[in-house]
């Protein structure tokens, strides 16, 4: 089974100023890594999800999301930024994680990872590692679980 | 003291999880009985027990989708709010709970 996340997935210390921004940034990425089938739509499920309900959870935290027939692959995205930027009204985002799911998931395996992760990034030490480090390798690891 | 809860969210990918280990967390600084079933992708995790909601005396569930069985809970303290709240402030509405329950005593 192919990870989440790897090396290639994560960014750290970006200058990114609005969400739009940071979105397509990742999901490009997820898209020239060949995660995707049908990059728009993917960004159409994304930005849905944030029309329904802005995925800014505190903690300077957020986790844009899309579930959607128009990805391939299960994949997450993680950025930090330089300087917190407004996700949403007047909530401040360092971290990211954009999380791609398809429609059907051929196994609950990369769920049960991100249902870890989520459980997880409630751990403040958690959120703080992830803020300091910057090396990709680590980042991965850190955000790699064994189910 | 314990409180129960449920937890599930639209795509029961992430906010599902991350409201149940708030209220966990929550509770646990304070010393109180938690348990919290998750109703996400992967299916019920933690499945509340009749035995488990006998002995709660109060129960927060996450408004943002229906909440499957949620009948179990007739007669006892309900708080229902969103997952995000329950997120972000997971220890005032465990605060206020408590208060609440030890005014009925």
């Amino acid at each position: 089974m192919e990870n989440l996340i790897n090396e290639k997935l994560v960014f750290t210390d970006q200058g990114f100023k609005t969400k739009e921004a940071i979105i397509e940034f990742m999901a490009a990425k997820m898209n020239d890594l060949g995660r995707l089938k049908d990059y728009p739509k993917y960004l159409e499920a994304v930005y849905e999800r944030e029309r329904t309900f802005p995925t800014c959870i505190g903690f300077n935290v957020a986790i844009p999301h899309g579930k959607s027939d128009s990805v391939k692959t299960p994949s997450l995205g993680f950025m930090s930024l330089k300087e917190a930027m407004i996700w949403n009204c007047d909530e401040e985002v360092k971290l990211v994680f954009l999380i791609a799911v398809p429609e059907e998931a051929d196994s609950n395996l990369h769920l049960k990872v991100l249902a870890q992760l989520s459980t997880k990034l409630m751990d403040p030490e958690f959120r703080e590692s992830l803020e300091q480090l910057k090396d990709a390798k680590e980042i991965c690891s850190l955000l790699t679980f064994d189910i | 003291m314990k409180i129960v809860g449920v937890t599930a969210c639209p795509s029961g990918v992430a906010h599902t999880y991350m409201a149940a280990e708030a209220i966990r967390r929550a509770c646990k600084e304070r010393n109180i009985d938690v348990k919290v079933e998750t109703q996400g992708s992967i299916g019920c995790e933690n499945y509340l027990t009749e035995d488990d909601i006998k002995d709660a005396d109060a129960v927060i569930l996450t408004k943002d989708i229906d909440i499957q069985e949620a009948d179990r809970f007739k007669g006892k303290p309900i708080v229902k709010a969103f997952a995000g709240d329950v997120i972000k402030k997971a220890p005032s509405i465990v605060e206020k709970l408590v208060q609440y329950i030890e005014s009925t005593k």
